[in-house]
């Protein structure tokens, strides 16, 4: 990668932190068009998530949040630009940043246990150790009586559930959330981000959160990164305290700031559909 | 790319989808019609079209409308297919029938699906073996025999060869099909999940692809039960196809008919199993 090269040129106000638990350093990415032209999907991303924070990508669909996440994850490589964790730069996919689909990814094939034992099978953890640990993420997140059952058993938020405890299985240092709720219904969804708060605090995990909800963000984050389009970037960074959460005009206040910024980056694309 | 006609290819059992009855379901019911119900009705809706067969087929050779030579009715039939079993005269031939076709599939079986996993795999195995396969596939099993029986001769081997040639190209096409469709999403949460390229293959790509290649199993057994009593009339001198041909020369017409019955009967046993033993192995196929 051209690292070298890009954190040269990096501006000194978007410097990162160096006890950052995850840096992401000057990423753009690029992809080749059908007509042969290429595509700026992410422009000069730079920012950082400190140890144990909550940050959610909130932005427009088309906004590059899910390629970000997937850089960071090392499904993707970045055309420029490098990703650090705990200093260390990532090159590819692995459980201590592991990611948490929108679809779960469940296997069919094995029950709900086996699929939270799958990570540690592949680490090597025995196989009576395994399985207590599984019981016990599967407990976390309020599946337990469920170890046995088939996936096709279980309804839409239960499988999100029991993905979630696979990651927790990882024991990851940063855990990935692609739209993790956006498949369930109001009622699940709300219910799961109580959970995901609750374990949050719990485990005081570090989370990057890719979200096109702005209530959702709000709810569980530390910190909102406000995301653009054409090409995506960073726009607007907010913070989140509980403090904030528990007053309801500040809440009101917050969403409407994020959703002024969100505003401006989707009016002149609708405008520039309507022509087109 | 392979062409693989595993998901297309026509299954050989009706109405055995296990989704049927679901969608089904939602079509509204026939006026009047009362859907009969516990097992009498099970036995009714099942047994009535077989039973009307038979009855018709009886009906026929009775009254001699085709000559009672030519035609034996089925009651003679199935007697002499009973009298088969209870002398022991057709053990010997569904013996050598079940060991040639046993062998064979378990060999296409085991050629197919590691064969098959590589080949779905890796893209350049792909690439490679893509235009052999093609052409190898395209040769009908029969068309084989001739070949088969000059190096192998008459009997087990040849006959097991043209079994293993028949079962073993839905099977290795299958597995193909399945290795190359495993999800991607599936793939993705495997390798954030910490899986290498080892624990791809075996946790991820081989379960993936039992489902498609159990079709090829149930295809291949199917195409294997069909080529054998083929090649059995032709090249052997035992089993059940050899049996059926061999009564028609020697004018034993209740005999030809008893053993087409048996063979039918060994065919939808064989079927039936396949459909059970799917279940059991892959109880997720369908529901992924």
């Amino acid at each position: 990668m051209t690292s070298v090269v890009a954190s040269a040129d990096r501006p000194a106000a978007n410097a990162v932190p160096k006890r950052a638990k995850i840096a992401i350093e000057g990423v753009t990415k690029e992809f080749a068009t059908e007509t042969g032209d290429s595509f700026l999907a992410l422009t000069e991303i730079n920012c950082a998530v400190a140890d144990r924070e909550f940050v959610s990508l909130v932005g427009p669909s088309g906004c590059g949040k899910t390629t970000l996440l997937e850089i960071v994850a090392g499904l993707q490589t970045p055309t420029r630009g490098r990703v650090l964790m705990d200093g260390e730069e990532i090159e590819g996919p692995g459980p201590d940043h592991v990611v948490i689909f929108q679809q779960y990814a469940l296997f069919p094939w094995r029950t709900v246990a086996a699929n939270v034992e799958f990570p540690m099978e592949i680490a090597g953890v025995g196989r009576a150790e395994r399985r207590e640990r599984a019981l016990e993420y599967l407990k976390m997140v309020g599946l337990d009586g469920f170890a046995d059952r088939r996936i096709w058993q279980l309804s839409g938020g239960m499988q999100q559930r029991a993905a979630l405890a696979r990651g927790i299985a990882c024991q990851p240092k940063v855990m990935l959330m692609d739209e993790p709720f956006s498949g369930a219904d109001a009622i699940t969804r709300e219910i799961l981000q109580d959970l995901l708060a609750r374990l949050r605090k719990e485990t005081r995990q570090t989370i990057i959160f890719v979200t096109h909800s702005v209530d959702e963000a709000i709810r569980l984050s530390d910190r909102i990164m406000v995301m653009g389009t054409r090409p995506g970037r960073i726009v607007s960074t907010f913070d989140v305290t509980d403090d904030l959460r528990d007053h309801g005009d500040r809440v009101t206040e917050l969403r409407e700031a994020i959703w002024s910024v969100l505003r401006n980056e989707i009016v002149p694309i609708a405008d520039e559909e309507e022509r087109t | 790319m392979l062409q693989t006609g595993g998901r297309q290819a026509t299954e050989l059992s009706v109405g055995q989808n296990p989704d049927d009855s679901r969608s089904r379901a939602w079509w509204p019911p026939l006026p009047g019609w009362k859907k009969p119900s516990g097992l009498a009705g099970t036995v009714l809706i099942t047994g009535l079209p077989i039973f009307s067969i038979f009855l018709l087929w009886e009906v026929v050779a009775q009254l001699g409308w085709v000559g009672v030579t030519l035609l034996a009715p089925p009651s003679k039939a199935l007697t002499v297919a009973v009298t088969y079993f209870t002398s022991g005269e057709i053990f010997p031939h569904l013996g050598s029938s079940l060991e040639r076709g046993g062998i064979g599939l378990a060999l296409a079986i085991a050629v197919g699906i590691p064969l098959g996993l590589i080949i779905g795999f890796v893209k350049s195995f792909s690439r490679a073996l893509s235009p052999v396969i093609e052409f190898l596939r395209q040769l009908p099993p029969l068309a084989m025999l001739p070949v088969f029986l000059l190096f192998l001769g008459l009997g087990l081997r040849s006959q097991v060869a043209i079994v293993l040639w028949a079962a073993l190209w839905p099977i290795l096409l299958n597995t193909i099909s399945g290795a190359q469709n495993v999800d991607v999403r599936l793939v993705k949460a495997a390798r954030t999940l910490g899986a290498g390229r080892r624990h791809l293959f075996f946790k991820v790509a081989l379960p993936s692809a039992l489902p498609t290649t159990m079709t090829g199993i149930r295809l291949g057994a199917s195409y294997a039960f069909l080529v054998l009593v083929a090649a059995e009339m032709i090249g052997a001198d035992s089993g059940i196809g050899y049996l059926i041909l061999n009564n028609q020369y020697i004018f034993k017409i209740p005999e030809m008919y008893a053993a087409i019955l048996i063979l039918a009967g060994f065919g939808v046993l064989l079927n039936y199993s396949l459909l059970w033993l799917e279940k059991l192995l892959i109880p997720w196929k369908g529901r992924g």
